[in-house]
């Protein structure tokens, strides 16, 4: 097995073994720390410490860890099995997915050696606190920056891989509903991290070079005012924080419920029930996950008609939740259900979810959520979803498929002492979080709130929780134990479980293919124009030819989704823009500040440049080339001029520190220019590239840039107007 | 061998057939949720029922990227009706279907 392999099912194992080590590594923390909140007067650790195990175990478990797993582990491995693609649309940027998420989880661990330590302002990483924290808090946010970007990689090659490369009678209310979860997951990871980038750059310029898009004026550290311009807001950081933080909820619980599904239609050897109302539900849910995430916000005072609003669309949002769950339960009645190991995790998942589920709808309504704010209710309701919910379904899906990936069956013992080991542990654990919850108790205090008095009584549920985590830990020596040992044995599967109906034979929903993946090379040809023998050669099919379903060819629809992702990454920006600008008391005219005569002049010169790259993607590879070659002296020019503006504008000591509209200025226009080398870099690309490649290939290649650079010429027309003009 | 697509047809019950339009039902329960929000929902004591700008650019904020995602969003809805149109306009299509297994 090559490590630097595009295989997706390489890609598949390695997110998969460094998503099981990285879920151990978090839990580690996670148990030093309920041996503290036990028995704070033992000095285990000092506060400080505390709070980086604690803002650690949450940075891994849920973007190290879960969603990996989840995402990167079973999608990769699956998808393209069970929808009859040869590999991922785009194997070699899944593979650069992966390499950047190992990277980005490096640098997170590494964080723990910085002086100072990891990040210590909790998994949310709430300024001011944030700002003022050690360079523990930088590594985070360049880790979370990669990784984003790794995610986005890996979004689009998921949903490119289902819409393009699904075997042709696989139409799309037949794909499995697993295959449905990754999907919308895969666009929830697309359009709600760009935002959390956006934000992590404006925290970068927060504390790198002392802009204060976070820091309000007058603010107050260790009894001395900070000397910053001031001006901006933490309630940003809040806003674009839970724009991601929220539709995560779904991308951690999507394809848990897509897992269960598939191990449940094994179990109890019938299809599932209400399949088309799951998928729509599905997708109900998620575009729905756009519009809650300011129900994380009810403390911050955000006036009652956004307030209510929110309420709303949250309450909204459960209902979904709860059509596939019956849908799920339903499916279990007149089953023949066998009670393997996969099957006992996936049965465990539908009550304890529920629980998760029920106990955050008080969560969602502004007048139960402001006492239960920040207490263990909050953090019993969101690890009943991800602890013995989603994690079930993980671990439903890692006994269920593992024949699948080695050919060999996990010991069935070793996997119920697992099973139920891990199910009173973590019912220990995480349901007296509710009684300590309502009873104000504080998620975040270090000694577990000792000092108040309405902590008395509780001392033995932190012991026992403290007990019941070693016992978890312990537990989950049976599966690596037996995970070891099923790896050192010879491969052993019957033969009705070994190959891609694996899954199949035995309780294969209506929606699967029937018994094996249909013999596509006696299809007609699958792509429009020219015919290709894309799937019969087991090639990738040219990602510059139109799919005869869909209409558009996997190169384009990769574009769009990125740029989908890009608008997203400018929405967030903008959002930002409105939030300091219209709360703001004191903003500037951008005239004044800003040379608007140079502004107009890149403005002529981005125009310019994007007539000349789009006549490109209209002309002969041969006289396109040279087209690209203005086009790209223009963006030089472009760079040219917008670095004699900034060049300027230090001079006069105009510095991102100057004021929120100065860092707004530097932060937009210093991203855009960073679209713009990026653009250059996509130019020589093909320039060079063209030699190699075929005729559609290039043609396919400049039309994508052409577009790329209208985008490119959009944004700065709407950062022109908006900081120039205004 | 070729592929028998059509489904047999269920009898729709037009709009005009049905006593009460559910859009009209539906419509009243969001007109009636939306209206109560800002009264019902909201403790003024909590929620400062004297709004200042930091709100008002919370207010603008969210406006801004609830309209960027709806955009995002509704172009991504326009795909998928063009896509399952174009989907559906192939099933009827009678096409051979060699070789492969089907339910």
């Amino acid at each position: 097995m090559r490590i630097f392999s595009t295989d997706h099912k390489v890609v598949g194992v390695q997110y998969a073994l460094t998503s099981l080590t990285f879920l151990l590594l978090g839990f580690l923390l996670i148990v030093f720390v309920r041996w503290q909140l036990a028995w704070p007067e033992a000095g285990l650790m000092l506060p400080e410490f505390y709070n980086q195990l604690g803002a650690m175990h949450g940075t891994i478990m849920v973007f190290l860890a879960v969603v990996p797993l989840a995402v990167g582990g079973f999608g990769n491995y699956l998808v393209p099995l069970m929808i009859g693609a040869p590999d991922m649309a785009f194997p070699r940027l899944n593979m650069w997915s992966y390499w950047l998420y190992l990277a980005a989880g490096l640098v997170m661990l590494a964080s723990f050696f910085l002086p100072g330590g990891a990040a210590s302002s909790g998994w949310t990483a709430y300024p001011p606190l944030a700002i003022f924290a050690t360079s523990g808090q930088t590594a985070w946010l360049v880790a979370m920056f990669v990784l984003i970007v790794s995610s986005l990689f890996g979004s689009i090659n998921i949903i490119v891989t289902i819409l393009q490369l699904r075997a042709p009678e696989l139409t799309m209310m037949k794909l499995p509903f697993f295959i449905w979860s990754q999907l919308v997951t895969a666009f929830l990871l697309l359009l709600a991290f760009p935002p959390l980038q956006a934000a992590s750059i404006l925290q970068l310029m927060d504390r790198l070079a002392s802009t204060s898009f976070f820091l309000p004026s007058g603010l107050v550290v260790s009894g001395r005012i900070v000397e910053v311009s001031g001006g901006g807001s933490p309630i940003l950081w809040q806003h674009l924080f839970w724009f991601l933080a929220h539709p995560e909820v779904y991308v951690l619980v999507l394809p848990a419920f897509g897992i269960v599904a598939e191990v449940i239609a094994t179990s109890t050897r019938k299809p599932l029930w209400g399949y088309r109302g799951m998928v729509f539900a599905s997708l109900f849910m998620g575009s729905m996950s756009f519009l809650v995430w300011a129900h994380h916000m009810f403390l911050t005072g955000m006036g009652p008609t956004m307030s209510g609003f929110f309420q709303v669309t949250t309450m909204i949002i459960s209902v979904p939740s709860v059509i596939i769950l019956t849908s799920l339960v339903l499916s279990l009645h007149g089953g023949s259900i066998t009670f393997t190991v996969p099957s006992m995790f996936a049965l465990a998942f539908l009550p304890m979810f529920g629980i998760g589920g029920l106990t955050g709808l008080p969560l969602g309504l502004a007048a139960s959520d402001i006492p239960l704010h920040d207490t263990y209710y909050v953090i019993g309701h969101f690890h009943y979803l991800v602890a013995p919910g989603t994690l079930f379904a993980l671990f439903a899906g890692i006994y269920h498929w593992f024949p699948r990936v080695t050919g060999r069956m996990l010991n069935e013992r070793l996997g119920r002492w697992h099973f139920w080991g891990s199910l009173v542990a973590m019912n220990v654990i995480f349901m007296p979080m509710f009684a300590q919850g309502l009873a104000g108790l504080n998620r975040r205090l270090f000694d577990g709130g000792r000092t108040y008095s309405h902590s008395a009584g509780f001392e033995f549920s932190y012991e026992l929780q403290a007990w019941a985590a070693v016992a978890l830990g312990l537990v989950q020596l049976f599966f690596i134990v037996n995970l070891v040992l099923t790896l050192r044995k010879p491969k052993a599967v019957p033969k009705r479980e070994t190959g891609v109906d694996l899954w199949k034979p035995l309780g294969r929903s209506e929606n699967h293919l029937p018994q094996s993946f249909p013999q596509i090379d006696t299809r007609p040809p699958v792509y429009l124009d020219p015919p290709t023998p894309a799937f019969s050669t087991g090639r990738h099919p040219s990602p510059y030819l139109a799919r005869f379903d869909t209409g558009v060819s996997s190169g384009n629809l990769g574009f769009w989704l990125f740029i989908a992702s890009e608008v997203m990454l400018f929405g967030a920006l903008f959002s930002s823009y409105a939030l300091l600008r219209v709360a703001a008391t004191d903003w500037p005219d951008g005239d004044t500040l800003l040379n608007t005569q140079l502004g107009l002049t890149n403005t002529m010169v981005l125009m310019l440049l994007t007539a000349v790259a789009w006549r490109a993607g209209r002309s002969r590879p041969d006289a396109a080339r040279g087209r690209l070659l203005v086009a790209s002296a223009l963006g030089v020019l472009f760079l040219v001029i917008k670095g004699l503006e900034y060049s300027a504008e230090l001079r006069t000591g105009l510095v991102p520190a100057t004021s929120t509209f100065m860092a707004m200025s530097y932060t937009l226009t210093g991203i855009h220019a960073a679209h713009v080398f990026g653009g250059l870099l996509a130019n020589l690309w093909v320039i060079v590239g063209a030699r190699s490649a075929d005729e559609i290939m290039t043609a396919g290649r400049l039309k994508v840039l052409g577009r790329y650079w209208v985008f490119v010429d959009l944004v700065w027309l709407i950062i022109f107007a908006g900081l120039y003009l205004s | 061998m070729t592929c028998n697509t059509e489904r047999p047809k269920r009898r729709r019950v037009s709009f005009s057939e049905k006593k009460t339009p559910d859009v009209f039902w539906v419509g009243m329960v969001v007109a009636g949720v939306l209206g109560a929000t800002t009264t019902a929902l909201a403790c003024p004591v909590c929620f400062q029922v004297k709004e200042n700008a930091t709100t008002d650019g919370v207010r603008a904020a969210v406006l801004v990227l609830v309209g960027v995602t709806t955009v995002v969003l509704g172009a991504f809805a326009r795909f998928v009706v063009l896509f399952a149109k174009r989907e559906g306009e192939l099933n009827r299509e009678k096409r051979p279907c060699v070789g492969v297994v089907r339910d």
